[in-house]
């Protein structure tokens, strides 16, 4: 099932913490993938944030940041995530 | 932790009120000190009317006491008895000044006049009997003189006891409201000195951690705004202060993670690009044969 929107959310939350950095993170870790932005599926968001975790800057408590990217989400499209 | 504008607002709210309360202590105090005064004054002349007639009503008792003595001397007589007729004057004039509609005498007071008037009254008609007894003959001697005012001087009592307590009154009265105004005087004093030693203590912690509190926060960012500036971004930039200096401090550390995390970009792609340049065929270093 693809999932509308889902960049949007993740960047916002990305956003609060590194600014315009956000994008070229989520370009990065999709290109890491091999991935296209229409392409994400739910059972790839999983997958999605192990990758993101990698691409985060030091500076930024990146555990945290990653529960506040799936928490947006869970809300946004009611899912049910895996902790990572 | 409070924001400047909250610092600032309660600041300001605390003198504020401090200055409504100053205001409105004195206000009511002086006010009501303004009337105790005037009470004062008028407690005072009425005392003092009062005891001009006293001393008149003595006077009184002095020249029948003289014509008594005299009896016997026409000249000395009709002497003493035209200083009494006098002083009767004086009296009259001066109850006759109390009962004036309006005096600043009380109902109370007036209708204590009226009854000394009466006394006053019932005097005179006993002394003047006395006086044309005495002229004409029929009493002879101080003594005979002397008990046939005696009734008349009874009834005399009543002005004369009636003034005394008055006066006491009077000057009660009036220390009573100077006591009063002292009282409030001293309330003012201890109230002000309160609230302004408040103010001043409230004042004096305001002055020291408002400006702390707006020009460290801002000085330590301006620093890490400058080493950023520089090329040092490694630093985060950790400002402890109110929501509007730690709001600007976030923008600014989100700003210097964002700088960082491009640049670690850069440098990675430029290496890249080196890489590749290095490992195109063209630039290989031709084998020699």
């Amino acid at each position: 099932m693809d999932i509308i929107g889902w960049r949007g959310v993740v960047a916002g939350v990305l956003a609060e913490r590194v600014g315009i950095l956000s994008e070229v993170i989520i370009d990065e870790t999709l290109e890491e993938m091999s991935v296209a932005e229409d392409e994400m599926q739910i059972h790839m968001l999983g997958s999605f944030m192990k990758h993101l975790y990698t691409k985060l800057p030091n500076d930024i408590d990146r555990r945290k940041l990653l529960h506040e990217i799936r928490d947006s989400l869970m809300t946004e499209y009611h899912l049910l995530l895996a902790r990572n | 932790m409070l924001s400047v504008r909250s610092k600032l607002t309660i600041a300001f709210s605390i003198f504020f009120i401090a200055l409504f309360a100053q205001f409105a202590l004195v206000y009511y105090f002086s006010n009501e000190s303004a009337a105790l005064i005037t009470q004062t004054i008028k407690a005072h002349e009425q005392g003092n009317t009062l005891t001009r007639l006293a001393i008149e009503g003595q006077k009184l008792r002095r020249y029948e006491k003289e014509f008594f003595i005299y009896a016997d001397n026409p000249d000395r007589r009709a002497k003493y008895s035209g200083e009494w007729n006098n002083s009767y004057g004086k009296l009259k004039d001066g109850l006759a000044l109390l009962n004036a509609p309006r005096s600043i005498w009380s109902q109370a007071d007036k209708e204590r006049a009226q009854a000394w008037n009466e006394s006053l009254n019932a005097y005179a008609s006993g002394f003047n009997k006395v006086d044309v007894a005495v002229n004409n003959g029929f009493i002879n001697g101080t003594l005979a003189a002397n008990k046939a005012i005696q009734d008349a001087k009874n009834k005399f009592r009543v002005f004369l006891k009636g003034t005394a307590t008055e006066i006491d009154n009077k000057v009660n009265q009036a220390r009573d409201f100077s006591s009063q105004v002292e009282a409030n005087l001293a309330i003012i004093q201890k109230y002000l000195m309160a609230l302004s030693a408040a103010a001043l203590a409230v004042g004096g912690v305001l002055l020291l951690t408002i400006p702390r509190a707006i020009a460290g926060p801002i000085s330590e960012l301006t620093e890490s705004v400058i080493d950023i500036s520089k090329g040092n971004i490694g630093r985060p930039v950790t400002v402890r202060g109110g929501p509007e200096v730690t709001g600007l401090a976030e923008s600014v550390e989100r700003l210097r993670i964002a700088l960082k995390g491009l640049m670690l970009r850069m440098s990675k792609l430029q290496e890249e690009r080196n890489q590749r340049t290095a490992n195109t065929p063209s630039n290989k270093p031709k084998e020699v044969a």
